[in-house]
């Protein structure tokens, strides 16, 4: 079995006994990489040198001293290109940051570092995270390894591709309305979006900070396990940091649902669900079901709006956001520049592609003079009505299900014409980060011979939950173990 | 027509913390340009802001000294807005819910006391420092360098109600902010240095109207006396249009020191949509019970109430109080000293004039000088007791003031006590007596001016260490007089 | 609420986004498609909603504010940030020339 293509757990042991060693590990990803990226195209960068380097090191320390359990020691990672590296090319697939080069470590790169993870490059994106298809990336068109001509959903589309490829055993992806979960359901693995402030966003280049969280896209639920609890510490350097401490997440990878209350939201059950998807998610329920789980419908009627607010408040702060991004302090400069106010027009014309401009401009619209009350302020005043509905909820029940998206993936191309028929296929996804809540999603199926994704959804803090009920779905299921015929 | 002025300032202080609002970076800064930055004051992408706790209780302490309310919870916003020295081209500020609101700041104007109202305090960060090239400013130079040293300064905005009436009131208002500041230990406070900055409001309006007419902004004030000056150009200003029968258009005018005259900024007649929201990158700011009992018991009696208390408890004349309250440190060194010896005037008298006349030569403060109130205390003590004359003491006062030594051990040691002790000194009276016959002469014979010149004899036999009027005494017995 | 070419360009200017004729035109469509889709929250009842504030874990009842300690603790390496510079003189950041200034 060619090592790329093991999950993290399942290396872990053997790198720990010597059965292998970092630097094979490494060679192997890269030699997976080298065959298929030319095709795939997941990442803007790759850190071979670096990489082989960190190996011989973790390999000449061995014996490790290693508490008991799985380590993700010498495990490769790769991360989405907009989380900072020190002293590595970070672009947020953007022309505008197209050679800026990190002052410092993004704190999750930090973690994975210490942890003793081994970065394997920079994966391709939707500039600045904007967009579910990362087809609005400035440099390539990542393709979906189940099928070249599809999108691998995004903004986290290189980071699933990479995954769902074995170019990685696994990667950090950011999730800011679905962009974890909706590329990990196109792309067949599975995608953890935590709770708002579970994850620092210290070093996460900003779209929308009330929104955006990082996670782990992987190729099973105990990899998602073990670098959750790599990566959910409190950071002092992010004030929206949660100051609580973190329980073992791998304590909750048991195969145990009885009395698993389930709610179905029926507005996200509707038209606008491909039948085929409805139907693979359906057979996922009725399994938990059979397992001793509580399923009953809910509805949340105010989830009708959440697209709407979605799409005010996080332009709204992208517009703010993404203003430093000016060419004096970094980043890619025009070289039209008679005078300061022409740099500038020039440098962001020239820098950002037509996604980022078109929600820099709602944004600013958003938050103007005279229309901040009846947009922004409304948003997100119907954003406390989202949460406190769903703060009811989970009164009655432990945990919600939804399939992830109304489609598998589709193809290239075919929504970049219509950005708000884009917008819509966020529907299940988006108002999860609105409210804060962590979802998870995981391999549930096929759809003409494309991966459909569950959506798992529960209350704050409580992604222990969804870990066992993903884990004891996964231990009835074998969609996570397949692969793409690359 | 009779017009009356309506002024309102906005005061910017820097705040006296170790490090800038937002991050670590030192807060006092270097002079190499680009020295004292960070991710996060640089505005690099991905970069946080985590609030300055000092900051916070500063701003708190002076909102209680200027009398307002506290807001338990308030928000800090972005302030969107381009230009280089704002790395993030947002300014990180607090707009709709402040720290504090509705205070007062009393000030004195030719004898009357009058309550300027305080709008609001709030803090927020500072932007960097542009240096222009191919011309002396702004205007006509042929590009810029920025210099972000100072960005992410802790910065606290004062705002007062356009309650000030002149601009004589609008430096009045000025000094006295800037004593308490100060006192406060809140900030330097000085605007020639830039520390405090402060923009005016103004407009006029017919006598007797309630409506406000426009304003217009007024930038540029460097000195206290720069406040005045540029407040009256522009009263000159608007009334003169005014009574031309123009309309007052709103404006953003810049002092010129050299000319005293108010220029108009450079196209600047459309404001600023700044697209205010709640910044999402920090929690509200929340003051709890502990930081408000913290401040209060920081907060240190005010100027005003020290020079009140000056002249009931220790009986100074007004001068004398004022002169002693202008800076913190020397009225509360005066008060250490009063406690070990009962003697304010003599003590204050010391202080305001040959202490100061040394602080001021070596442009330095009492703390930088080796005085203590004990040593202050102990010479005043030997003065009182006849040890040493007033001449004498002037130069000790300087010895211990450089030297640290008591003022005990330096007469010892230099011998120059003055000698009061009779039996010590009846030898050098007997001498002169016996050397200057005609002189004694002269006093036995009813001319007192010849008893001078033998004290003076005296005096210089002694070395200047005789007690003048012991030595009258003695040759008043001696020659039977 | 319609959205015109002068709200377009506007906005466009206040983000300091140099947009041609086209993209005027093409974002002043796509901009009121959005917004038309957008507009439906108007029917939302607000009447007493607060707008919705991030707290942390405790909520607005028992939340602190993460602060820190005022020491300074200088970054190590400000070079780097200097490195990134498009165009740096004399170790500041250089500018074209500033025509509205903002004092």
């Amino acid at each position: 079995m060619e090592l790329n293509t093991l999950a993290a757990h399942e290396l872990a042991e053997k790198l720990k006994d010597k059965e292998i060693s970092c630097t094979e590990l490494i060679e192997a990803v890269y030699k997976r990489i080298e065959a298929v990226e030319p095709e795939i195209n997941a990442f803007n960068t790759l850190t071979k040198e670096l990489a082989l380097k960190k190996a011989k090191e973790l390999d000449d320390s061995r014996p490790w001293a290693l508490n008991p359990g799985p380590s993700l020691r010498g495990i490769p990672i790769a991360i989405k290109d907009n989380m900072c590296t020190d002293g590595i090319r970070t672009t947020c697939s953007s022309k505008i940051l197209e050679n800026y080069v990190p002052p410092y470590n993004a704190t999750v790169v930090d973690l994975v570092l210490e942890a003793g993870m081994i970065p394997v490059g920079k994966t391709n994106l939707d500039e600045f995270a904007m967009g579910s298809s990362t087809e609005n990336s400035a440099y390539k068109t990542t393709k979906n390894p189940w099928d070249l001509k599809k999108v691998p959903g995004g903004s986290s589309g290189g980071a699933a591709a990479s995954v769902a490829a074995d170019e990685t055993i696994l990667s950090l992806g950011s999730d800011t309305g679905g962009s974890i979960r909706q590329p990990a359901s196109f792309c067949g693995v599975t995608g953890l979006k935590p709770t708002y402030g579970r994850v620092s966003r210290y070093g996460l280049i900003a779209f929308a900070s009330s929104l955006d969280q990082i996670g782990p896209i992987t190729k099973d639920v105990t990899d998602a396990a073990l670098l959750m609890n790599i990566l959910a510490k409190h950071d002092p350097k992010d004030s929206t940091s949660a100051n609580i401490p973190s329980p073992d997440y791998t304590k909750s990878l048991v195969r145990d649902v009885k009395g698993l209350k389930i709610g179905l939201p029926k507005e996200l059950f509707g038209e606008g669900i491909d039948g085929n998807i409805k139907k693979s998610v359906m057979e996922a329920v009725e399994i938990f079901e059979k397992l001793g789980a509580k399923v009953k419908e809910i509805s949340l009627p105010s989830f009708k709006h959440a697209l709407a607010v979605y799409y005010i408040i996080a332009p709204a702060e992208a517009s703010s956001n993404l203003a430093r991004y000016d060419g004096v302090h970094y980043g890619r400069r025009s070289d039209k520049e008679k005078d300061l106010m022409e740099m500038y027009l020039n440098t962001r014309r020239e820098g950002f592609g037509p996604e980022v401009k078109r929600r820099i401009m709602i944004g600013t619209y958003a938050l103007s003079s005279g229309y901040y009350d009846a947009y922004y302020l409304k948003a997100q005043k119907i954003r406390t009505i989202i949460k406190e509905d769903l703060e009811k909820t989970f009164g009655d029940v432990d945990v919600m299900m939804t399939p992830t998206t109304p489609t598998a993936a589709f193809g290239i191309g075919e929504k970049t014409s219509d950005p708000l028929s884009m917008y819509l296929s966020d529907i299940a996804t988006i108002p999860v980060n609105l409210a804060g809540i962590p979802a998870i999603s995981v391999p549930c199926g096929f759809d003409k011979g494309l991966p459909v994704g569950l959506q798992i959804i529960g209350r704050p803090f409580d992604e222990g939950t969804l870990f066992r009920a993903a884990y004891t779905f996964e231990s009835e299921t074998d969609f996570h173990k397949r692969k793409p015929a690359l | 027509m009779n017009y009356e002025t309506v002024i309102g300032l906005e005061t910017h202080a820097q705040l006296l913390t170790e490090s800038k609002m937002f991050c670590s970076c030192c807060a006092k800064f270097g002079n190499s340009p680009n020295s004292n930055i960070c991710p996060v004051c640089t505005g690099q992408p991905g970069s946080l802001p985590v609030m300055n706790k000092k900051a916070v209780e500063l701003a708190v302490m002076t909102a209680l000294a200027l009398n307002c309310r506290i807001n338990t919870e308030s928000i800090f916003a972005r302030k969107n807005y381009f230009y280089p020295d704002l790395p993030k081209d947002y300014q990180i500020s607090q707009f709709e819910r402040p720290l504090a609101e509705n205070g007062y700041l009393e000030i004195e104007v030719n004898g009357r006391r009058r309550k300027i109202g305080i709008t609001r305090v709030h803090l927020e960060e500072d932007a960097g420092k542009l240096v222009h090239k191919g011309s002396a400013g702004i205007k006509g130079a042929d590009y810029s360098l920025v210099d972000l040293n100072r960005t992410g300064t802790p910065l606290m905005e004062i705002v007062s109600e356009p309650d000030i009436r002149s601009p004589e009131e609008a430096r009045i208002f000025m000094e006295e902010l800037a004593h308490i500041l100060r006192y406060l230990e809140v900030c330097d406070a000085k605007l020639e240095e830039g520390s405090i900055r402060c923009d005016a409001n103004l407009s006029l309006r017919p006598a007797g109207e309630k409506k406000l007419g426009t304003k217009t902004e007024v930038k540029n004030m460097n000195s206290f006396k720069a406040v005045q000056k540029a407040l009256e150009a522009e009263v000159k200003r608007q009334t003169q249009m005014l009574t031309d029968g123009a309309k007052i258009t709103q404006a953003t005018l810049l002092f010129d020191e050299a000319t005293g005259l108010v220029s108009q900024m450079r196209s600047k007649e459309h404001s600023h949509d700044y697209r205010y929201f709640p910044d999402p990158d920090l929690l509200p700011l929340k003051i709890t019970l502990e930081m408000l009992e913290k401040a209060k018991g920081s907060l240190t009696e005010l100027p005003i109430d020290k020079f009140k208390r000056f002249v009931s408890d220790y009986g100074l004349p007004p001068s004398d109080a004022e002169t002693l309250v202008a800076l913190k440190e020397m009225a509360d060194f005066f008060e250490r000293t009063a406690l070990l010896l009962s003697e304010p005037k003599l003590i204050a008298n010391w202080l305001i004039s040959d202490i100061s006349a040394y602080l001021n030569a070596k442009g330095t403060v009492i703390s930088g000088t080796k005085l203590t109130p004990e040593l202050l205390s102990g010479m005043i003590r030997l003065i009182k007791d006849g040890t040493i004359g007033g001449k004498t003491a002037k130069d000790i006062v300087v010895r211990i003031l450089e030297t640290g030594k008591s003022a005990k051990e330096l007469v010892e040691s230099s011998g120059a006590t003055q000698i009061s002790d009779e039996s010590a000194l009846l030898g050098i009276v007997n001498t002169v007596i016996s050397e200057n016959a005609p002189s004694v002469e002269a006093f036995t014979s009813g001319k007192d001016a010849a008893l001078k010149f033998l004290i003076g004899q005296a005096m210089k036999l002694s070395k200047g260490r005789a007690n003048p009027q012991v030595l009258e005494g003695l040759f008043k017995k001696q020659l039977r007089r | 609420m319609a959205v015109t070419k002068k709200d377009t360009e506007y906005a466009a200017s206040l983000a300091r986004l140099g947009l041609s004729e086209e993209e005027k035109e093409l974002f002043t469509g796509q901009l009121n498609d959005i917004l038309g889709y957008i507009d439906a929250i108007n029917s939302v009842d607000t009447k007493d909603v607060l707008p919705a504030v991030f707290y942390g874990p405790g909520g607005a009842k028992a939340f602190s504010t993460p602060m820190r300690e005022d020491a300074a603790v200088p970054f190590k390496e400000p070079k780097k940030i200097l490195g990134a510079a498009p165009r740096l003189e004399d170790n500041m950041f250089r500018v074209p020339k500033i025509l509205d200034p903002e004092e």
